[in-house]
Formats: C-alpha cells, structure tokens, sequence
C-alpha cells in the first residue's frame, strides 16, 4: 500500500529544498529591507518543519487515500485516461482545426465515459459548434492556433 | 447612491447578465457535485470582457442563486447540491416522503430569498464604517490581517492543520515566482517569459476546482441518484399564514446567527446551517419535529445558507479577506477586474460598490421568481446525465482558462493545478487556503517586507498596535486551539489550588 502522506511530505521537502537553494543565488537585502529572496526562504523553512511533522504523523497513521485493490479497475483506467485525453488535445490542437480537434476529444471522452454512441456523436458535434461560436464570435478567441 | 445603483443594475445591459448567472446557478446548484466555487471559478474567465459591473452580475448571480438550489436536491432526493445544504437533508427530504415536496421547495425558496436579503441589508449598513475603520491599517496590520484570513480558513476547512498549513505555504511559495515586487528582480522564472507577470491564478483556480472535481467524482464513480420525487405530486407552494408566523422568531435568530458566520472567514453555509438548525431545535416548542420533516426546522436552515453570503461579502470586500471559498474565488475575479478589494475599494469605486450591493437585491428577487415559477419544473434538472456534465466542465476549463491570454501556457498550467487538486482532494488537504494564499499572497509578501523594512528589519513591528496584537492572537487560537486551551485550563487549576 502506497503511504500518500510520507510520499506528499517527501516531495514538499525537496521543493522547499530547491527554493532555497534558488532563493540563495538572488540578491541581498540593505539596511533592514529583506531582499528578493527573504520571504521564500522563510516560507520554505516553515514548509520543511510542517513536512517533517506529516511524515511524523504519516508513519504513525499509515492512512490510505488511494486504495487501488479495493477499487473497481474500470475508475482507475477512467481517471488516469481522461488526463491522457486532455494531453493528446493540447498536442493536436495547434496542429489541426479546433472544431475537429475538440470534436475528437469530446467523442473519446464520451467512449471513454461509455456514453450511448448515438448521444455522444450529437452531444459532441453540437458542444464543439456552440463552444466554437461563443468563444470565437462571442469572446474574439483565437480558437484556431 | 443605493437607489440610484439600483436602478442602474435594473438596466437590460447588466439585468440580462444577472439572469444569466442566476439560471447558472441553479443548474449547478440543484445537481449534486458541482458547488457555487467551482461554478464562479469557472464562469469567471468567461466574464473578462464585460464591464466589472456585468461581470459581478453573473458571478453574484451564480453564488446567491446556487446556494439556494443546493437545497432542490437535497429537498427531493437527499443529497445536498452544495456542501451548504446540508443540513436541509435533515427536514426537506422527509417532507418530500410526507408528500410535500411543494411546500418544502416554496419554503426552500422564499427563506432564501429572506436570508439573502437580509444579509445583503446588513453589508449596506456595516460594510462602510468597516471599511473606514480598516482605513487606519498599516503594512504590519494588513500583514497579521492576511494571515488571521489565513489561519481562519486553514483551521475550519480541514481535519488536520498541518494540511492545511502546508496547502497554504505552498500557495504562498508560489506566488514567489516572477518579479519580486520590490526590486523587480525575476525569481524561480527559469528564463521562462510567461512566468515574468508571475502565476495567474485564474487557470490555477479553474483548474482545482473543475477538473480536480472532475478526476475525484470520477475515481470515486459518484452516481447521483435519479430524482425519485414525483413532480406531479408537488401542490402547495406557498406556506399559510400560521406557518409564516411560527417560523418568525427563529428565522429572525437564525439570519443574524448566519451573517456573523458568513463574517468569520473560512466559515460557510455548511456550518451556519447546522449552527442554526441546532440553536432553532434548541428554542423551539416541538423539537422532536425537527429532523422529521420539520416546516421550521426547513424554513431555518434555507434562511442560513443564503444568510451567510452578505457577511462573507462584508469581510471579502471591506478587509480584503474573504469569509469563504466562493468570496476567495470572487476576490480572484474582482483583482482581475483591476480591482483590490479592501477599504480603498471603498472610496475608490464607491459607485461600484452601491452596484454590487443592489446586485445582491436584485439576485435575490429573481432567485424569488424564478424560485417560485420553476419550481415544478426544478426536478427535471436532476435528470441531466453525470457523464455529459464532466465533458462540459472538461471542455470549459480548457476554453476557460485557454481564452484568458489566448495562452495554451495558461490551459497548462489549469491542467496541472486539476492534477494537484485531484491529490489534494482524495489527501485530504484543504483547497480553500492554498487558493487564498495564491490570491492574497502577493499582499501578504509586499506588507510583510514593507512592515520590516520600516522597522529597519525589527519584527516587534507586528505587535506594536493593539488591532496587530489581537489579530496575532486570534491567528493562534485558530491555528493551535488545543494547546491555548490547556494553557488557559492549567492556568485555572493552578488559580484554584
């Protein structure tokens, strides 16, 4: 079983680690003015304590909040699956029209959702029309890169 | 300068704008899942090319009126629409098995138009004095202010704090990133021109609040429950005379019981409904009614979740700190306006004021109209399929935070912000003070600095007023409630002996 909280907490810990060793390359403060990197350092600090009392607190509880044997398989292909489809859209879109590119991800979107193929290639069509005449006549978006 | 502000907004070029984000929101209100948060964080790109009059129109519109919808589900099939009705779970529903679901949705309606007019009366009266008072801060008092907004939240939104707290300083880490404010030096950009003007919080919020919803209901497969009640059964909207005169005093108690909680910040509607249910119970000649289907129990807890809205309204326009996740997301939407709220918001856009102000009333009567009329008709809304919902959402996040800048940076960084607000969600770490940091952030940093560089690096500066030393106090009671109070019990033990 996968600790989220030692997991989290670890990760905290080397970003503020990384922000402070970024904040030390800025400039100093004079005369009593913090510098640019005075307040960051000082979050960071305060971030590696509240890690280290998560990991703490993370050993002692052992709580699960993803607990993938108990779950049904199919949530999980869905909720790492809709991610991937959003990916695949942000790569094609500056390639190819909107209205297809959206058309695309909203119809495997609905496959991937096991929505009735007959509502979803009308749900689809008619959601990239409307989003296309809002956004592009409504708003002035340059939907097509 | 109210009259007139009404009139104003009365006019067909903001009126329209105001129907618009009250029919929203009841959509999002009245299904299950989606909450007044994630329907202002998503409109509120879709507002940017409007005047902030218009704009206000429909996020106030959304908010005032999915607060009150939240109860249609929770009325008629048990499951509160917003985390705000929950406590209308406990008397709707049994008056929809008793057979008056009419009744129980009029009662819906109506109180939450009192509740909402009434807190609206109380930030025309209170928010000005407030806002001249908090006209005496200096950077150390706006510095404290900032972080007991902060610690308010941290200290209600989750079970643990330190989650809390770490959801906050990482919203805090964040807004590092950029031009630092004083000497425009660039920090943490990576040679990366986007990140110059620093992270925009816009995408950042759309992205936590829809797609992170989004990705949780799916892992979790949440299936809402198809509306069991009957529409053709609904009769009897309007509450007799008898019942409006029963539900009198107690709604009276319960409206000012639910501005002071709208006040505090962090605290919301979810609260100041069970607050008042129990405090109602408590008062009342048949508290064995409530939880049983009670028209007084109902008429309360309608009365709070909309009661709340004008005291968390007061806090997030006078002081700048917002009194709930929706007045954090608004304060957001009001900076992209070109708006600080806080007190010079009060004498710099006076008339703006006056106009959010009497879009409150005049959100409010058509949540009454529409309330009334559409209330056969509001059960419908529960058929809507939960998969078409999530696409929409999808989509509107993309196009959302896509048409702020024209910016395919700015869909990818909404698109990371719903990966963390996914992890966030199932961790149990509170959104809501990692989205304030985010918004109040640059504030908090550019006081804290200016508080030390007067100070000549003394940090005796934060407690050197008395509004300083009280808020300083307050932001520890909230943060570490436990051992305050062994402290003041061990005090007392040692007192006795």
């Amino acid at each position: 079983m996968i600790n989220a909280d030692i997991i989290f907490s670890v990760v905290c810990l080397a970003f503020s680690i990384f922000w402070i060793i970024m904040s030390l390359s800025l400039p100093r403060g004079t005369s009593g003015v913090p510098g640019p990197g005075y307040f960051p350092i000082l979050l960071s600090i305060i971030l590696i304590v509240l890690s280290s009392r998560l990991i703490y607190s993370g050993v002692k509880s052992k709580r699960i909040y993803f607990n993938f044997k108990e779950k049904n398989k199919a949530n999980l292909i869905t909720t790492i699956t809709t991610p991937i489809l959003i990916i695949l859209f942000l790569i094609i879109w500056p390639h190819v029209p909107y209205l297809l590119a959206c058309f695309l991800l909203l119809l495997s979107l609905g496959f991937l959702y096991k929505i009735n193929l007959k509502t979803n290639i009308i749900s689809s069509l008619v959601l990239t029309a409307l989003t296309y005449f809002l956004f592009n006549n409504i708003f002035h978006t340059m939907l097509n890169l | 300068m109210l009259i007139k502000a009404i009139l104003e907004v009365l006019h067909p070029n903001i009126l329209i704008f105001t129907l618009l984000g009250v029919v929203v929101g009841a959509v999002i209100g009245a299904l299950p899942g989606l909450t007044a948060t994630m329907g202002v964080a998503l409109l509120t790109p879709l507002t940017f090319w409007l005047s902030p009059s218009q704009g206000m129109a429909v996020l106030l519109g959304i908010y005032n009126s999915a607060i009150w919808a939240g109860g249609i589900s929770a009325i008629l099939i048990n499951v509160p629409g917003t985390p705000a009705s929950i406590a209308q779970t406990f008397d709707g529903y049994k008056m929809t098995q008793h057979g008056q679901t009419g009744l129980a949705l009029g009662i819906n309606t109506i109180y939450s138009v009192i509740g909402g007019l009434f807190s609206t009366l109380v930030l025309i009266l209170v928010a000005f004095p407030i806002a001249r008072f908090a006209l005496k801060f200096g950077p150390p008092e706006y510095f404290v202010l900032v972080m007991f907004g902060l610690s308010m939240m941290i200290s209600v939104s989750g079970k643990e704090i330190t989650k809390g707290l770490i959801a906050g300083i990482i919203g805090l880490m964040i807004i590092t990133i950029g031009l630092d404010p004083m000497f425009a030096t660039p920090r943490f950009t990576f040679g990366n021109v986007n990140l110059l003007s620093g992270v925009s919080f816009i995408p950042i919020m759309v992205g936590m609040f829809g797609i992170g919803e989004v990705l949780t209901q799916i892992f979790d497969k949440m299936v809402v429950k198809k509306v069991v009640a009957n529409i053709k059964e609904i009769k009897r909207i309007f509450p007799t005379f008898k019942e409006f005169k029963i539900t009198a005093l107690p709604s009276l108690i319960a409206a000012v019981i639910s501005v002071i909680i709208g006040a505090i910040p962090g605290v919301g509607g979810d609260i100041a409904g069970i607050v008042c249910w129990q405090q109602a119970k408590q008062m009342s000649k048949h508290p064995e009614e409530y939880g049983n289907g009670s028209v007084e129990a109902l008429a309360v807890t309608s009365l709070a979740n909309n009661g709340v809205i004008g005291g968390a309204m007061t806090t997030m326009m006078t002081l700048g700190i917002p009194g709930d996740s929706v007045t954090a997301v608004l304060l957001g939407s009001l900076m992209m306006y070109g708006m600080q709220p806080g007190p010079l918001l009060f004498t710099t856009h006076a008339n703006f004021v006056y106009n959010v102000m009497a879009l409150m009333i005049v959100g409010n009567l058509l949540i009454l109209v529409l309330g009334l009329l559409a209330t056969r008709k509001s059960a419908l809304l529960l058929n809507m399929k939960q998969e078409i919902i999530w696409i929409i959402i999808i989509l509107f996040c993309i196009l959302g935070s896509y048409a702020l800048n024209n910016s395919l940076f700015d869909v990818m960084l909404m698109f990371m912000a719903g990966i963390l607000g996914f992890i966030f969600k199932k961790m149990d770490i509170p959104i809501g003070p990692f989205i304030l940091a985010l918004v109040l952030g640059p504030l908090a940093e550019s006081n804290f600095r200016r508080s030390l560089a007067l100070s000549r690096g003394s940090y005796l500066i934060f407690v050197s007023s008395p509004i300083s030393v009280i808020l300083l106090i307050l932001t520890a009671m909230a943060l570490f409630p436990e051992p305050i109070k062994r402290l003041i019990k061990g005090k007392k033990l040692e007192a006795k002996t």
